[in-house]
Order: C-alpha cells, then structure tokens, then sequence
C-alpha cells in the first residue's frame, strides 16, 4: 500500500497515452506506407498493362518474400487511367488461379480452376471512376457486368502450379495464353 | 494603537533552493524517460503486431498461425499492415488458407540445426503445397533445387496422406534441404475448390493442418 501511495499515477497516464498514440499512429503510417508492398516490388519490375511471365521462381530470382517455386507466374501491374482493361486467360487445371489485386494486396478478383473442366476467364477491369459515377464509356458498352470490376490501378496474378518437368512445355504454352490491354476486344 | 510586529521572512537558504531545482530536474527527466519508454514500447508493439499478429488478426491452429482477414477489403489495419510491410502476395482467406509456421508443434523455434518430419492428412482433392523459407522469406539455396511439395509432385502415402522431411542430410523420401539457414519458416497453402468452401469444411480444413515434429538437432 505504501508502494500505491508513493506511485505516480499521473506518469502512468502519461505512458499509456503516448504509448497507445505512437502505436496507432506507426501503424496508421504503415498501412498507407505502400513502398514495399508487393504492388509496388512488381511494378518496378515488370511492364505495365501487360502480362509478363516471370522467370522461375529461385533463390537468385525471387520478386517477392514467400513466393515459392510452387507455381509459375504471369504479372500484369495495370492502370486503367487510359481507359478499360480486358484480362483474358485459361485456367487448364486444379491449382491455376487469376488474381487481380489492389496496391494494398486487397483481393478485387480471384478465380480457381476446377479440377474438372477449363475455366475461360475474360475480365474486365474499369477505371473506378466510370464505375461510381456512372460515366458513359465506349468501350465498357459490352461488358459483361457479372465480369466487371472497378479499379484504377493494381496487379493481375496468373498463377500456374509447377507439378513437374513432364508437365512444363504444356503449363507455359497456356499461361502465354493469358493477356491484359487497354481496350483489347 | 495596538501594533504587530512582523519578523522578517527569513530567506531561503541555498541548499533549499538546490533542493527545489534537483526535485525540478528529477521531475522533468522522470516525464522525459517515462516518454521516451512510451515511445519505444508504442513502436515495438505496432511493429510486432503488424509483424507476427496477435489474437486480435492472427488465428492459430497448433504451429500454424492465419491471417483470416488478408486481402479482405474489411481488414484490420494490422492485417492490412503486414500485407503491405511485408511484401506477401497472398491469396484471400475467402479463397484459399496460407499458414505459417514458426514453430514445431512442440512450440520451439523452427531452426536449420535441426530435422523435422512434417505429417498431413488427405487434403480430400485440394490442391496444396508446403514450402520452407529463411526467416526474411527468402528461399534457401541447395543443390538439389529443392524448396517446396505440392499437392502434384510430393509422393504420398497409400491412404492419400503425405510425410517431408526437413533437415540438412539428404534423406529418401520427400526431403527439403534447410542447410544454414538459421531461423525458419513453413508456409502451407491450400486453396479451396472452385465451388468454395463452407464455414464448416473450412474449419474441418484448419484442423487437419499438417504437423510438425522436431527429430533432433546438431
């Protein structure tokens, strides 16, 4: 009880306000701190509004932390300032995915192959502009709403799973299948 | 006329004035350190928890820890942190589990000094893969070019169930080399079909997670 009387409390109060405003405030930073974010890794290193297929996955090439040699990689970093982006890809089987992501790494998009059947993936991706306000557009005239999404910029994954060297001539030959453009038909 | 007699106050001698001025300083430098260790603990634990998490954005299934929020639109901004900070391109929790290990299934540190043997069920038809990792997430070097199982090239059990190994050795089987790595890091993804999954398939997903045993180290 002596201890209590003689602690101060008003350097408690001190501690635990500027603590809890410098936790909030690093973190707050950090979200919008998007310098290192994969987004902006991916998009120094590859064209933009263009897929590109990565080289293999290995300890000499590795864009990214904890991207493994699982799979193969096509990456489209994209803007749609100039106006609507068509994706169009194949998703042979189990395991192929298309990605499309915001410079934060929120998923806008994600499709799985079946392990049944292909999956045909064509996608169109908005200037998000058009999308709120509603603007006329005369490319997005025949888009499929159900395959349309609003984004202004970000990155689009194809990712295609490494199941083998058997396999690689015929994984590479329909992930070259997979394209972005600014108002490709 | 009555009259009052004042004394004169008598002036305060210099120890009392020191005495003042030290308790001043003591004060001050008290606030100044107090903040000072505010400071430093509001950094350190936005940076861990943005890091590694904590139970407010990380679920935990044995070793494996989740971010379940990752790529969601609606995440936390220590989910949203991390994805950003760290550089992971991460698929969404809604399409696919990512687990990471740090530790054994015992709790101790995942490390290159040692062996492990890694257990996981039948993923029933999902595809997966496992991969090993330093801690920075860069991948490790080895002869045999060997740094992750799949789903379609590791060699299961008869029941569908798998085993790797991770050590330095070469050994039979299905082996990652962690040669001089230090620290490391499992990561397992699963993705989910293509007709999703139920809350409940997903939860019975997040309980077979593979696991992992430590065999001995060196």
């Amino acid at each position: 009880m002596k201890f209590l009387r003689g602690f101060d409390w008003r350097l408690l109060m001190i501690f635990l306000l500027v603590a809890g405003i410098v936790h909030l405030a690093v973190t707050f930073l950090a979200v919008n701190d998007t310098r290192a974010s994969a987004y902006a890794r991916l998009a120094h290193a590859y064209a933009k509004n263009k897929m590109t297929i990565a080289d293999v996955v290995s300890p000499q090439h590795q864009p990214l932390p904890f991207l493994a040699p699982d799979a193969r990689y096509a990456f489209c970093p994209f803007e749609t300032a100039k106006g609507t982006l068509r994706v169009q890809a194949v998703l042979p089987d189990l395991g192929w995915t298309v990605g499309v992501y915001a410079p934060d790494g929120t998923n806008l998009y994600f499709a799985a192959a079946s392990s049944d059947r292909e999956t045909t993936i064509d996608l169109s991706i908005v200037p998000s502009d058009d999308r709120f306000m509603g603007l006329p557009s005369t490319t997005a005239a025949n888009i499929d709403p159900q395959q349309t999404i609003a984004a202004g910029k970000g990155l689009i994954v194809v990712r295609a799973p490494d199941r083998g060297e058997p396999y690689r001539a015929d994984e590479l030959a329909a992930l070259s299948k997979a394209s972005c453009r600014i108002g490709g038909a | 006329m009555a009259s009052i007699e004042l004394e004169p106050a008598a002036a305060p001698s210099r120890l009392s004035v020191l005495r003042a001025i030290l308790a001043i300083i003591v004060r001050a430098l008290m606030v100044l350190l107090t903040v000072m260790l505010a400071v430093a603990v509001g950094l350190w634990s936005s940076r861990y928890m943005v890091s590694r998490g904590s139970p407010l954005s990380v679920s935990t299934y044995g070793p494996w820890h989740q971010w379940p929020d990752i790529g969601r639109e609606s995440a936390d901004p220590y989910t949203k942190a991390h994805m950003i900070t760290t550089g992971k391109l991460r698929i969404a929790s809604d399409s696919a589990g990512t687990f990471e290990a740090r530790t054994d299934s015992e709790g101790a540190q995942l490390h290159s000094s040692c062996n492990y043997v890694v257990e996981g069920s039948n993923m029933r038809g999902l595809w997966w893969s496992l991969g090993v990792f330093d801690a920075k997430g860069n991948l490790i070097a080895n002869d045999a070019d060997r740094y992750e199982f799949t789903a379609d090239t590791i060699a299961p059990n008869p029941n569908g169930s798998f085993v790797v190994t991770l050590g330095r050795d070469a050994r039979p089987g299905n082996w990652l080399p962690t040669s001089g790595a230090g620290r490391l890091v499992m990561v397992f993804t699963v993705l989910d079909p293509a007709t999703g999954l139920s809350s409940e398939e997903r939860g019975e997903r997040n309980a077979h997670l593979p696991i992992i045993k430590r065999e001995g180290c060196s």
